[in-house]
């Protein structure tokens, strides 16, 4: 027997599922959807073009979190992000610093980028060790990625993923040695750092919408009209309940 | 960008898609005869066995990388410390087990203390990013300003004419705007989960493969 809550998060799917379905298809169609602005996807080119320009790297921490479990979908937004930043930098030939906290995102994060440099037909250029295990505790991820951005001529940070308390370590000293940030958490808790100390943010959801904004993809951007039908449905679901609980 | 068909990928998104849709039956349905959580439980067993393999690749990363930087004289001292702890802690870890004195010793006595240290440096740090969020810029960063400034008064126990109006103006503020926003962002990232989720179940996002 299944319970309540089950069943809700079931419904949940099934109608998240055609919706998604039918929005990818209509934008596969031709029909134009006008995206709001996301200065920061907007920025990111920018940061390539500034890593080629300079000669220094760039670096891309897809957080302390992994894969497997609860953070396992700030890791995607992350590689989703990495994969666009592995294209740019194989065309302008700016090998980029990638860290990781977690084991199993090591080998993950190492084939998203490597697919980037054999998209561009510049395997030569793909280097593994480009792609770091610091430690898998977040003081550990930290201390590695300051000391990276402090001693490794960095140009820009870039970040993506779970990130918790620590982050404010990692954004200071960015932010000390006059780096352009650019961060995404959906750790509602280090946002308030985040916000301190990047130039530009992804907050919450934002962070999973880098498909639809640099990679144009019909399913990701039907999936985020998706998201936001849901969005309304939820609200008004609320609404509703907070209505109905005023009334009766 | 546009994906090119090969095989190979369509095989990796057929498994993945069927894995994923096994193990999220097995919180949903209940089929007599078919034990669909005995499978997910296998499943999860195997990614928990697969994954174990990484720490091979974890190792051989850390060797890599911090030999390269030996060679191109980028922080080599600390590379070496870090190889050597490495080696020392790995030797003994083999020898004796995980639960080698000397491991145990090691983690309790050098990492846990120097953890702590970095961790203890968060108090300076939250100044000085405060310090630059409280900077008046605009009318956002002057409101941020009085009511940051409000809520640190309101905490500090000192008794004043109206420190309990302060205690009141300082809980509406966490309890109702500060925790409707919060749910705002936890309510579109929970749907951001949702449909990473399924692009990954439909094999539109491959981080498996191209």
């Amino acid at each position: 027997m299944i319970s309540e809550t089950q069943a809700l998060v079931l419904v949940f799917l099934l109608m998240f599922l055609p919706l998604m379905l039918f929005f990818a298809s209509r934008v596969r169609a031709g029909h134009e959807v006008s995206l709001r602005r996301i200065p920061a996807f907007e920025a990111l080119p920018d940061l390539i073009g500034r890593a080629a320009e300079s000669g220094r790297a760039l670096h891309i921490g897809l957080g302390s979190g992994g894969v497997g479990g609860e953070e396992t979908a700030s890791a995607l937004a992350g590689l989703s992000v990495l994969g666009y930043l592995a294209d740019q930098a194989a065309i302008f030939d700016c090998p980029p610093v990638v860290t990781v906290a977690d084991l199993a995102l090591l080998p993950v994060a190492q084939d998203v980028l490597r697919n980037g440099y054999l998209r561009q037909n510049r395997l030569h250029g793909y280097r593994p060790t480009a792609v770091r295990f610091l430690g898998p505790t977040p003081a550990v991820y930290a201390a590695g990625v300051m000391d990276i951005l402090a001693h490794e001529g960095i140009v820009a940070n870039t970040m993506i993923g779970t990130m918790g308390d620590e982050y404010l370590l990692i954004g200071e000293t960015g932010a000390k040695h006059g780096l352009t940030q650019i961060v995404g958490t959906s750790n509602v808790g280090a946002l308030p750092f985040v916000f301190a100390t990047a130039d530009e943010t992804l907050i919450g959801e934002e962070m999973f919408a880098g498909g639809a904004y640099l990679s144009r993809l019909p399913e990701h951007i039907g999936s985020l009209l998706a998201q936001d039908w849901m969005r309304l449905l939820l609200v008004s679901a609320i609404l509703a309940g907070v209505l109905w609980r005023t009334v009766f | 960008m546009k994906r090119k068909f090969s095989i190979l990928s369509s095989i990796y998104v057929v498994i993945a898609g069927a894995v994923g849709v096994i193990v999220l039956l097995g919180f949903f349905v209940e089929i007599e005869g078919l034990h669909l959580q005995d499978i997910q439980t296998i499943l999860l067993d195997w990614a928990v066995t697969v994954a174990a393999f990484a720490f091979l690749l974890g190792a051989v990363n850390v060797v890599r990388v911090n030999l390269m930087r030996i060679r191109q004289r980028k922080g080599g001292l600390y590379s070496m410390v870090t190889l050597a702890a490495m080696l020392f802690v790995l030797a003994f870890g083999l020898t004796d087990g995980p639960h080698s004195l000397v491991v145990q010793w090691t983690f309790e006595w050098v990492l846990v203390p120097l953890q702590a240290t970095l961790f203890s440096l968060m108090a300076f740090f939250v100044v000085i990013a405060a310090w630059r969020v409280f900077r008046l810029r605009s009318l956002e960063s002057a409101l941020l300003l009085l009511v940051g400034v409000l809520i640190l008064v309101s905490q500090v126990p000192l008794k004043f004419p109206w420190a309990e109006d302060l205690t009141g103006f300082k809980n509406w503020i966490l309890a109702v705007p500060a925790m409707a926003g919060a749910r705002g962002i936890i309510l579109g990232v929970t749907l951001g989960i949702v449909t990473t989720g399924l692009r990954l179940l439909l094999g539109i996002d491959r981080p498996y493969s191209d």
